[in-house]
């Protein structure tokens, strides 16, 4: 009679666990992701708008071409603060539920050095991603998520040419680490609750490129392009840990304490046009495409079996995703600076394939913020930034791991940036 | 004081307030408009048998009677601003009672990775009458048959104690109950254990019978004519209750035996084989008897009395040779003296020798010298005399280790053919059955076939057996075979059949059928799995056949679902994950 539960559990949990971790689902929410940008305070209220006008010291990270043409050497520190919130109806349901997320502190820091008049080289360190999703171990999505935190970390040296007054190149080399942590409930109850898993790990640096070039057409129109390469990052001998029931037959069918994965942070290319109408009014418009085709599934693999296999696999599916980019700066005064923008970011997450940690729809972003120089090195820039994604249902796919109901998410997200220039032209970058 | 005007100038201030402004903007997601549809929930009632009562792990509980489906069903019309008042008769706090014992809690897991169930001490306060905190809403009774709804006496002393315990007076039946409420809106789910008691209690020698379909009808009929004043309802199907745990729980090779358990499947090998040789020595040494006689008989008459009768023949055929040759002479005058003499003479002469022998020779091959001869050997045999030799001569031979090791070989062949496919290994072996002995089982023993179905109770059975130092045999009471599975089936798709019709165009038709069925081949909903495995399996408890309080959410918004679509109401659906399903230790 041992074979009563020999394979058996496997299904109790079941596909539920192959979700178990959508380990960087790099398109959470807000502050997360390529798609939203929050490297840098101007290009943020700009409309996130970063590749086809001088964006200063942020150029680094945004278009390494146009790094170049900086006429200062500067350094520059900022920050955001994000807070998202996701809400869930259950399918056929009439509560609805909210996830209860700290905030995240994205930052980013860069350091411009005008080495002669055409070789400028930096060194930017930025969090792409930063955040986490909260959900508890108490809501009715519980087995699929209760919490998901991501920190990624990206250090850029960059060097850029100044081929002529009116073309520069650049390149960059992206060093990428990150760590991960999930948790979830398991369906296996005891006398105190549900069973769960702890899934946490950080990921070997990895590496990739950022190229860009940047043209000045004339005075008032400029171009830019760049592209930044898919990185896969990978956790290695991440920590499993199964909090369930102290018996034979379930503990046989958890008995791994280490897992792998991988996760393909997409590339992205972005190109962007400048516009200056008059010499106060500068305007962007960009278009950037990431590539989620990457992210086909997620695979974890445990060093021991977990419900009778070393791997569990839950589909994804992403498609390429879009952005289109609208952005504007207006020179108040001399040193004050307004601005604002709007995207509309097209969705990577097919149908069917959302999850408690990706709530992902299509998303429009308002963006809002000031810049004010003081002495002409010395710059605040604030900025503000309304991530409102669409309502979306979901009819669960088979095996991707997620639940079946309507979400919604939105984030707000407040920010500001320093920056300070070195020797050089008097005038501030524009 | 000129850079703090700069950077709080106009401009900023208003953009600034803005942002604070915008900061509170949160992601809302539209609240569901509910409606009743053209549905009437103001008074709701529900009448069932115990899967409608929320009975689960072997009992009636009070944790149990409030997660009851019914009870999420009234939840769900409440928000819908119906069934205000709905109350199920709850029994006391405690383990409750399925009769014999309270429920059944898992303890654990055993060194083999079996599951240890362990019954709770029975809870008789269950049965104490809660009548007067009446009128129920919930009707579900354990036990009920369709007919037993329409019962006068049902709920009397002499009925259902599960009944008894809330009805409003002793002649009250279930159906006029819920008619006296004047209910909007009913459910109704029976019909299980007319087919159930029969399949749980091991098909045609339970003792218990599967309701007739016709009579089956005709209580729906009565159902129904009570109920006719609800302007809804749904009406639930049967589902394929051989699917259930119970039923599937116990393989039929499931009689499995480890490594170190050699010694008992040597002694249970030769247990059988003992046994069976009790039944067939007798068998194979009558069988061996007989040849032995017939060789006996054979040799007496080979070596004994033929030839003893030839010598009669002879005799006689001298006779009459002698009489022959005495006429003779007595014919040519010689006197009678002279005539014997003579005669004497001439059968003693080599001619008179050579006469006698060509008469005799020619004698026994006429039919008559045949049949004297036969008659002779026949005669002889008769004797109680040659009867009572040739049977110790048998006896002797049977002594004889010649025979004996004959008779050891017959009996092992034969064993080893009879038992050909109850013999045990180590690892898994189908069950040994006690059936009925018949040509195909001469020895009252059968192997379970893949077709059979175990029920759950067996392996306690087989371990009390084998604690009290019997075989391991199961008894077929503890076996559905083919042919009663077909029973069930057929009475299953039948009473369906009149269900269905019932529901007519008026009620909602709850197809449970179809959804066990989905849940047996594996069901998930918001992100738990289930399927009809025993404990692991989520959706049935641990007596394996009534279900768990998840696994009555499902039932439950199967019920919704059916109700929306037929009235176009918009019940909102019970959340199943905030219920329980099995609890492990």
């Amino acid at each position: 009679m041992k074979k009563f539960l020999k394979k058996a559990t496997t299904s109790i949990i079941g596909a539920g666990l192959l979700s178990a971790g959508v380990l960087l689902s790099s398109s959470n929410v807000m502050a997360s992701g390529y798609q939203v940008v929050l490297q840098g305070s101007r290009v943020t209220a700009m409309g996130n708008c970063a590749v086809g006008f001088r964006a200063g010291a942020p150029s680094l990270f945004f278009n390494p071409g146009a790094m170049a043409m900086e006429q200062n050497s500067s350094i520059m520190l900022g920050g955001n603060i994000v807070s998202s919130s996701v809400q869930y109806l259950g399918a056929n349901s009439t509560t609805i539920e909210e996830t209860d997320s700290p905030l995240s502190p994205p930052f980013f820091a860069y350091g411009i050095y005008k080495v002669n008049e055409k070789l400028t080289v930096g060194l930017g360190v930025v969090t792409p991603f930063g955040s986490t999703v909260t959900w508890g171990n108490e809501w009715s999505g519980r087995y699929s998520l209760n919490e998901l935190s991501l920190k990624a970390f990206v250090i850029q040296p960059t060097v850029s040419y100044k081929v002529s007054e009116k073309f520069g190149i650049g390149v960059g080399l992206d060093i990428a680490t990150g760590s991960v942590s999930l948790e979830r409930n398991l369906p296996i109850a005891q006398a105190g609750g549900d069973s769960n898993v702890l899934l946490e790990g950080s990921a070997t640096p990895a590496i990739g490129f950022n190229i860009g070039a940047y043209y000045e057409a004339s005075d008032k129109v400029s171009l830019g392009i760049s592209y930044r390469s898919k990185i896969d990052l990978t956790v290695e001998e991440g920590d499993a840990t199964f909090t369930v029931p102290q018996l034979g037959p379930i503990q046989a069918a958890f008995q791994a304490t280490k897992f792998d994965a991988t996760l393909p942070l997409p590339s992205v290319i972005s190109v962007g046009v400048g516009i200056k109408p008059t010499d106060k009014l500068q305007l962007a418009l960009e278009w950037s495409m990431t590539g989620w085709d990457a992210y086909q599934e997620l695979k974890f693999e445990y060093d021991a079996p977990v419900l009778g296999s070393t791997e569990t696999v839950s589909d994804r599916h992403y498609k390429n995703s879009s952005v289109f980019k609208f952005g504007a700066e207006y020179m108040a005064t001399e040193s004050l600076a307004l601005r604002g923008g709007i995207y509309y970011d097209q969705t990577a997450v097919e149908d069917g394939y959302i999850t408690p940690e990706t709530p992902d729809a299509n998303t429009i972003g308002y963006t809002l913020g000031l810049g004010y120089t003081v002495g002409e090195r010395f710059t605040i820039d604030v900025h503000y930034l309304l991530v409102d994604k669409a309502e979306r249902e979901n009819v669960a796919a088979p095996n991707s791991g997620g639940i079946d109901g309507t979400f919604e998410a939105g984030a707000n997200v407040f920010g500001l940036g320093l920056s300070y220039k070195f020797g050089g032209s008097s005038k501030a970058s524009e | 004081m000129k850079l703090y005007k700069k950077l709080f100038s106009r401009w900023t201030g208003v953009t600034m307030l803005a942002t604070m402004g915008l900061f509170a903007c949160q992601p809302e997601i539209d609240e569901p408009t509910l409606t009743t549809g053209s549905a009437d929930f103001t008074t709701y009632v529900a009448l069932g048998n115990s899967l409608t009562s929320g009975y689960a792990d072997g009992a009636l509980y009070r944790e149990g009677q409030i997660n009851s489906y019914p009870e999420m069903l009234a939840m769900s019309m409440q928000k819908l601003g119906g069934a205000a008042s709905f109350s199920t008769p709850l029994v006391p706090e405690g383990n409750g009672s399925g009769g014999a014992t309270g429920k059944i809690e898992l303890t654990g897991f055993n060194e083999k990775g079996r599951p240890m169930l362990t019954p709770t001490q029975n809870d008789p306060s269950v049965f104490a009458s809660v009548a007067a905190g009446g009128p129920y809403q919930n009707l579900g009774v354990p036990g009920a048959r369709i007919g037993n709804l329409t019962q006068p006496g049902y709920g009397s002393a002499q009925g259902n104690p599960f009944y008894a315990r809330f009805a409003a007076n002793p002649d009250a039946t279930l159906a006029g109950e819920a008619k006296a409420q004047n209910p909007t809106f009913f459910t109704l789910w029976i019909g299980n254990n007319d087919v159930l008691g029969y399949a749980t209690s091991g098909g045609d020698q339970g003792g218990d019978v599967i309701t007739d379909p016709v009579e089956f009808k005709a209580s729906m009929d009565k159902i129904m004519l009570e109920l006719d004043g609800a302007s809804g309802g749904a009406i639930a199907n049967i589902p394929n209750i051989l699917g259930a745990p119970y039923f599937k729980a116990v393989a039929y090779n499931a009689f499995e035996f480890e490594p170190e358990e050699e010694a008992l499947v040597t002694a249970l090998n030769a247990g059988l084989r003992a046994n069976a040789s009790t039944g067939v020595r007798p068998l194979v040494e009558a069988g061996v008897r007989a040849e032995v006689r017939s060789q006996v008989v054979a040799g007496a008459i080979e070596t004994i009395i033929r030839p003893q009768v030839l010598a009669v023949v002879k005799d006689t055929v001298t006779a009459r040779v002698r009489a022959g040759a005495i006429a003779n002479a007595l014919s040519q005058g010689a006197t009678q003296a002279q005539a014997e003499a003579g005669a004497d003479a001439y059968i003693a002469s080599e001619e008179g020798q050579a006469v006698i022998q060509s008469n005799y020779d020619a004698y026994i091959l006429t039919e008559e010298g045949k049949a004297v001869i036969q008659a002779g050997i026949d005669e002889a045999l008769a004797r109680p005399s040659t009867q009572a030799l040739i049977e110790s001569q048998t006896d002797q031979q049977m002594q004889s280790e010649a025979v004996q090791a004959i008779i050891e070989t017959q009996l092992s062949n034969q064993l080893d053919a009879l038992l050909a496919n109850l013999t045990v290994s180590v690892g898994a072996n189908p069950f040994i059955i006690a059936t009925e002995r018949s040509a195909e089982f001469p020895l009252g023993l059968r192997p379970a076939t893949p077709d059979d179905l175990i029920l759950l109770t067996a392996s306690a059975y087989l371990g009390a057996e084998a604690a009290a130092g019997r075989p391991p045999l199961l008894p077929e009471r503890f076996v559905l075979d083919p042919s009663e599975q077909a029973k069930v089936d057929a009475a299953v798709a039948e009473y369906n059949t009149v269900l269905q019709a019932a529901a007519g165009a008026k009620y909602a038709y709850v197809d449970m059928n179809g959804f066990f069925n989905q849940v047996l081949g594996g069901y998930t909903y918001q992100g738990v799995n289930y399927d009809a495995r025993f404990i692991l399996g989520g959706a049935f408890s641990l007596d394996g056949v009534h279900l768990t309080q998840r696994g009555y959410a499902l039932a439950g918004n199967e019920f919704i679902k059916a109700i929306n679509a037929k009235y176009n109401s918009k019940l909102p659906w019970i959340d199943v994950n905030n219920y329980k399903g099995i609890t492990f230790p």
